[in-house]
């Protein structure tokens, strides 16, 4: 069976002042239905951007070969009318920001009604009806209180509730959720991930997961696909990720952020900074920040290809897996 | 200065606001910070933990001078800085015992002034130093957070946000303080860039003995970097302790939330039960 998104050799370029600069390389990735994939990585990695091109929202002047598959169907090359229906219908979508989603001037109910009246041909009193069970569902009691409320009279934890049961109200087969959690005080991500959680696998909706934190990612997801200058470098299990990593940046990744259960003396990091993928030289993107670059990774172009039960974007991955295993950081206390 | 004398301490510090009511009627109280005191040796680091709206940068905020304590007393290197309205050259004292990093580094900078200049005109303000000295002193300000030549003749605009909060780290550095504030310094950076920064700020306090207070909602990033937290709510003290100690064993029930929300191995996000709900009143909140 084919997966229901399928991402295959996707690139894209922008057009920066006339001149055409890669944001994506080759990103190829399968998300199956009911599935959950989280797409981790730092800024500039291109996360945000593969999102864009799934719902064909790129910035002007923007070139895209490859194709991306939704249940067969190529998105790049589709007519306007069912890419309309693709994202009213099929792939609903949550933003970091809930308060740049919602309509500020009118009420939390008619927002959420009016989707389900102008796409589903849905009676108002039948569509109210539902969106209201679907906001307790979400965790908001007093939902009839609620659905007469502005935006600006709810917390942001309250209002991505409300984005969630505008997701799950439109009965899609996928969510693209990217960085949802990002702009909420921890305990609120706790709560408001734990509902998206529920309620994906509630309605056995596929995801992906955009987000900068692999254990956020690892929580939730089913497979995880880490991203740096525009590509894919590895995709594996959370599990598989976390105990063997095969890409030096995902190690880069797990070593370098603090730990809650241990302080180190210092912590584990490379040189310079995340690139974009336009400052991609020849060969592999990471190079010239990895500790384990020879010759051979300046002069060719990584593919992705599979390694274990899921893919890496390496040279010598084989050749450093007994040092990506060990974590480099010292322990300071435990 | 012995090692137990604290550089800084503040009792009882209250700040009430006076803001619109959402009705638009009138305006009315809203504390901000009740009843806060703590204590920060020579060379600590303390960090005050909380999310939004727990009064942890307004505590910030008042330490450095930004906002006027309601009551309460705030000491640094045993004076007073709540006595009375200091003058101009007070206020510079004062600039080289406490300086502050913020959040956002470009918001901080003057976004026309070159970095060199941006260090040059903290140099020039406190110290009147020769030609030679205040070169002398930005190169060792540079070399301190890891800036190059180049670098330093570039404006903010041409430096990633890494690089920028290097430049903000080293102009509070300039002033050569004992204290240095830090208000979600590390929160808006990716983790490779956090990782970088935040060794280099234990390489700074290893070195110069420098005094930090933490201002972070981040508890991993609290624990590489404190020996002593407070946990504040609502504008109180919940908890305080050694950093270690409060995440292992956390005693108050929203330290234990809070401890119970961070992601990590074996970690699944939760809904609150309807009894944790009301155990915590987070009702109002919401």
């Amino acid at each position: 069976m084919s997966p229901l998104l399928r991402l295959d050799a996707l690139h894209v370029t922008l057009n920066v002042d006339g001149e055409r600069r890669p944001v994506l390389h080759d990103v190829s990735l399968d998300v199956g239905a009911g599935e959950a994939v989280g797409l981790v990585g730092e800024s500039g990695s291109g996360k945000s951007m593969t999102v864009r091109s799934i719902l064909r929202v790129l910035p002007h002047g923007a070139e895209t070969s490859g194709r991306i598959d939704f249940d067969g169907t190529d998105i790049l090359s589709m007519p306007a009318k069912d890419l309309r229906r693709l994202r009213s219908h099929e792939v609903a979508v949550i933003h970091q920001d809930p308060r740049a989603a919602i309509n500020p001037v009118s009420t939390v109910g008619d927002f959420l009604v009016e989707a389900l009246v102008a796409n589903h041909q849905e009676s108002p009193r039948q569509a109210r009806a539902r969106v209201q069970d679907i906001l307790s569902d979400v965790g908001i009691p007093d939902a009839s209180r609620r659905m007469r409320q502005y935006p600006h009279e709810l917390s942001g934890g309250l209002l991505q509730r409300v984005v969630i049961a505008a997701a799950i109200a439109v009965r899609p087969r996928m969510i693209l959720a990217d960085e949802p959690t990002t702009a909420l005080d921890v305990t609120t991500q706790s709560e408001v991930m734990g509902i998206l959680d529920e309620m994906r696998r509630e309605h056995g909706l596929a995801m992906l997961f955009i987000t900068h934190d692999l254990e956020l990612a690892g929580a939730v997801c089913d497979r995880i696909a880490v991203m740096y200058a525009g590509s894919i470098v590895e995709e594996s299990r959370p599990q598989a990720l976390e105990d063997h990593p095969r890409h030096p940046y995902s190690r880069l990744l797990l070593d370098s952020r603090p730990r809650i259960d241990q302080a180190a003396d210092r912590l584990e990091v490379i040189p310079g900074r995340p690139i974009s993928a336009f400052e991609v030289g020849p060969g592999c993107a990471l190079a010239p920040r990895c500790p384990y670059a020879e010759p051979q990774c300046t002069a060719t172009v990584p593919a992705l290809r599979p390694a274990g039960e899921g893919r890496v974007r390496c040279l010598r991955s084989e050749e450093i897996e007994p040092v990506l295993r060990r974590s480099g950081t010292e322990v300071r206390d435990v | 200065m012995s090692d137990h004398t604290p550089v800084v301490e503040a009792t009882e510090l209250r700040k009430v606001f006076r803001v619109r009511r959402p009705d638009g009627r009138g305006s009315a109280d809203f504390t901000a910070v009740d009843g806060v005191g703590f204590q920060v040796r020579a060379g600590g680091a303390l960090a005050i933990v909380g999310e939004s709206g727990s009064g942890k940068s307004t505590v910030a905020r008042m330490l450095v001078g930004l906002e006027t304590p309601t009551s309460g007393s705030i000491t640094v290197l045993g004076r007073s800085r709540t006595a009375k309205r200091a003058g101009t050259a007070e206020r510079r004292r004062r600039g080289r015992e406490i300086q502050m990093v913020f959040q956002d580094p470009y918001g901080s900078l003057n976004r026309r002034r070159s970095v060199r200049d941006a260090l040059g005109e903290v140099i020039d303000l406190h110290f009147k130093p020769s030609r030679g000295e205040r070169e002398e002193r930005i190169a060792r300000l540079l070399e301190d957070v890891g800036l190059d030549e180049r670098q330093s003749r570039a404006l903010p605009s041409a430096l990633s946000g890494g690089q920028r909060q290097r430049v903000a780290i080293a102009r509070a550095l300039a002033a050569e303080p004992k204290v240095l504030v830090l208000d979600e310094a590390v929160a808006a950076l990716d983790v490779s860039i956090q990782a970088q920064i935040l060794n280099l700020l234990a390489d700074i306090r290893e070195r110069t003995g420098l005094t930090y207070l933490f201002i972070s909602h981040d508890l991993s990033v609290v624990r590489q970097i404190s020996e002593e937290a407070i946990v504040m709510r609502k504008g109180r003290i919940v908890e305080s302790g050694p950093t270690a100690r409060i995440l292992d064993d956390p005693q108050h029930p929203y330290t234990r939330m809070l401890r119970r929300s961070v992601p990590g191995p074996g970690w699944k996000p939760r809904r609150m039960s309807q009894d944790e709900r009301r155990a915590l009143a987070m009702e109002e909140t919401w």
